[in-house]
């Protein structure tokens, strides 16, 4: 057991993955989600690892600095047409109200709910590409 | 005189009828024991009825209290946000296939900026 693990325990993770997978299969988005150090200038870093997902246009990446008490919501060209700024910013404060009480999977794990339900759009014929 | 006499017959008879009816009825129960009946053996010591009924289930009980807070019970350090974090990153998801520190090689041949999201400190 490295240091990273002391953050979640395997239950925790498999909630997170439950989240992942649920919100995935709500929308037709991707979602990622990183929680590590992000730097001082946690935005650049977190668009840097939100490029670096397989399909950026249409994943949604939520990194989380516990360290630094961060988090960030970043969306690509094809995710932010069902996932406004402002759901991104509702998913965050109610991801800090959990972070505030230290529950960073828990957290995770209300972020990832609303931010599936926002991004939830009813699929139409030949209109659903962008 | 007379009537004292009346009502003493009267509670002999009845007293004698119920004596009667109580041997009647109860004449199955002065049969004898047939050979074939079980045989429930000497009595349990003391000891071993303490043992039974209350060991035993004492035992059971502290068995399921063991795998309870056996399987579950793991009460590890947690990590307190706010302090530095030096772990290695975790993952979930998509990001779990390329997130690992090489995300600047990604970025430089990424096709989109990234297009909005959120930002909140806590």
């Amino acid at each position: 057991m490295g240091s990273g693990d002391d953050l979640f325990t395997a239950r925790e993770r498999e909630d997170i993955d439950r989240a992942v997978s649920i919100a995935e299969g709500d929308t037709d988005l991707h979602f990622s989600v990183y929680v590590g150090a992000l730097g001082a200038d946690s935005r650049t870093t977190a668009t840097r690892v939100h490029a670096g997902l397989p399909d950026p246009t249409s994943s949604v990446l939520v990194a989380v600095d516990p360290g630094a008490r961060r988090v960030e919501v970043v969306t690509g060209t094809t995710s932010h047409r069902w996932l406004d700024d402002r759901s991104c910013a509702l998913a965050v404060l109610s991801m800090s109200t959990s972070f505030t009480a230290n529950d960073i999977a828990g957290g995770i794990v209300n972020g990832l709910r609303t931010l599936g339900e926002h991004a939830r759009h009813p699929r139409v014929l030949h209109l659903d590409e962008p | 005189m007379r009537n004292s006499a009346r009502a003493l017959t009267v509670v002999t008879g009845v007293l004698s009828t119920l004596a009667t009816s109580a041997v009647v009825l109860a004449t199955p129960a002065l049969a004898n024991v047939v050979d074939t009946a079980y045989d429930a053996g000497p009595g349990l010591t003391v000891p071993q009825t303490i043992g039974i009924f209350v060991g035993i289930p004492l035992l059971i009980i502290l068995v399921i209290y063991a795998l309870v807070y056996g399987l579950t019970g793991r009460r590890g350090p947690r990590y307190p946000a706010g302090q530095p974090y030096t772990g290695q990153p975790e993952v979930f998801g998509d990001a779990s296939t390329s997130a690992d520190g090489t995300g600047d090689a990604h970025a430089e041949t990424a096709p989109s900026e990234p297009e909005g999201g959120a930002r909140g400190q806590w």
